[in-house]
């Protein structure tokens, strides 16, 4: 008797031990919406891009315009935070349905998931101490710091690796708002960051002393992305996208977030 | 100083998370760990290879990636739904901390001399008699300061939690400093070392009752 409890025992401890590695799960947004489904949009704290409001709202220039969006389709939104590291894992597992958080298109995640056309233009900027400012006007002066901070995996880095920087003077850091306690502290001399995100952080509270400058990298896009699955609803959100950008939507979304 | 005292609610709040993901790990593996240490001494072989080589699993790769795989494992590999999210870190932390504590309890229990076990057989008592009446209150006595170690450490591994957005107290006080407030960060420092001073006093006084327990 006992024997064979420890054989079941065992035989169910193997079971869990075993790793699968097939992945399946078909996930997709019904469409047209009959069930009264809820689209899922990943997002992170970003300011002006998807942040909260007092009453932990979820507000922002993306989080309005998803709203509107999938509201005219016929969906209502949830709004899910992510990590931004694991944010295509998020996607393919169903946690949510799409990216909607200031996202800017590289190939790799062209590779990777369905994207929308642009919607909005980024930027790349250099973040320093309002002191440090004037020693840094093109890219060729990023050279003179001693080290630059960045997002690891983010739009910084691709246009970092254009510049062939010394090894030890790149800090690949977790996220971009901790490039901002880089430069605030003086670890790094700069940092270079998404323009809307430096707009909206410098100079607010403990960054007061912290100032963006413009020194002429390539303007980048930011887009909205889906499973490969849902390149239906992609298309229906990029046809509202176009509109958007005619009716005067966007342009007014941007006034109010001083984009 | 009025929002000095909403900063402290909020990380207060956050610390909540802290504190459930951290009772409930206790709970569930303090017992799972004596499971374990069985099957990892049991005389039968399979039994002992399979619990070995979990173990092995369990302590050879890191908590993050586990919380990682407890999440999104089963959605990404089967297509299934959602654990809570505090739910698949508690089930992580659960199952790590589970195997450690095995390794504490098998380094207590066969601390024993073998002589005691055979004193009680002499005595008439069965195996399981033995275990509660003799060994396990030394073994208690014995493990006591690993473990206050190790459930120390897992006061401060529930900051991990992060790593699927659990509103943990460092989650908490991260989005502050977005907003432009470093200093939430670092203000969570008192929040764990007066809980880990609690959780030292607390091990300091059992230490102290268990002392009459000479062997």
């Amino acid at each position: 008797m006992k024997k064979i409890l420890a054989v079941i025992c065992s035989l169910a401890l193997l079971a869990a031990t075993v790793t699968m590695l097939t992945a399946c799960g078909d996930k997709t947004i019904p469409y047209p919406n009959e069930d009264g489904y809820v689209v899922k949009v990943g997002v992170t704290l970003y300011e002006p891009m998807d942040y909260k409001d007092a009453d932990g709202k979820w507000i922002g220039f993306d989080a309005e315009l998803a709203e509107k969006a999938f509201g005219e389709l016929g969906y209502d939104v949830e709004f899910v935070e992510i990590v931004w590291e694991t944010k295509v894992m998020s996607l393919d597992s169903g946690e949510i349905d799409c990216i909607w958080n200031g996202m800017t298109v590289t190939a790799e995640l062209q590779e990777a998931i369905e994207l929308t056309d642009p919607y909005l233009v980024n930027q790349q900027v250099v973040v320093a101490r309002k002191a440090d400012a004037e020693k840094y006007v093109t890219t060729a002066d990023i050279a003179k710091a001693s080290s630059v901070a960045f997002e690891g995996g983010s739009a910084a880095q691709s246009v970092l690796e254009g510049l062939s920087l010394e090894e030890g003077k790149q800090v690949s850091c977790d996220k971009q708002i901790d490039t901002f306690l880089e430069v605030k502290t003086g670890s790094s001399d700069i940092a270079v960051v998404d323009k809307t995100l430096a707009q909206s952080v410098c100079g607010q509270g403990d960054y007061a002393d912290l100032t963006f400058i413009d020194v002429g990298f390539a303007q980048e896009e930011f887009a909205v992305g889906f499973r490969k699955s849902d390149a239906e609803v992609c298309g229906k959100i990029n046809e509202l996208l176009a509109k958007y950008a005619t009716d005067g939507t966007i342009d007014a979304l941007k006034t109010k977030y001083d984009i | 100083m009025n929002f000095f005292f909403e900063v402290t609610l909020n990380l207060l709040s956050g610390f909540g998370v802290t504190l459930l993901i951290f009772a409930a790990t206790l709970v569930f593996a303090l017992p799972l760990g004596l499971v374990l240490s069985f099957g990892s001494m049991s005389s039968f072989k399979p039994l002992k290879a399979v619990v070995k080589v979990f173990v092995w699993i369990i302590r050879g790769t890191p908590l993050m990636l586990q919380i990682l795989v407890v999440y999104y494992g089963p959605a990404l590999i089967f297509g299934w739904g959602f654990l809570e999210r505090v739910v698949a870190v508690i089930v992580a932390f659960v199952i790590n901390y589970a195997c450690y504590f095995s390794e504490i309890y098998r380094g207590g229990i066969q601390s024993i001399s073998k002589g005691q076990y055979e004193a009680g057989q002499v005595l008439g008592m069965t195996r399981s008699q033995i275990f509660f009446r003799v060994v396990l209150l030394q073994v208690i006595k014995r493990i006591v300061p690993p473990m206050s170690n190790e459930i120390i450490t897992l006061v401060k591994d529930t900051s991990l939690a992060r790593i699927i957005v659990v509103e943990e107290i460092l989650k908490v006080a991260y989005d502050y400093t977005i907003k432009g407030t470093i200093w939430p960060l670092f203000y969570t420092a008192v929040y764990y070392l007066i809980f880990v001073g609690i959780l030292t006093l607390l091990f300091g006084y059992i230490e102290k009752k268990l002392n009459y327990f000479r062997v």
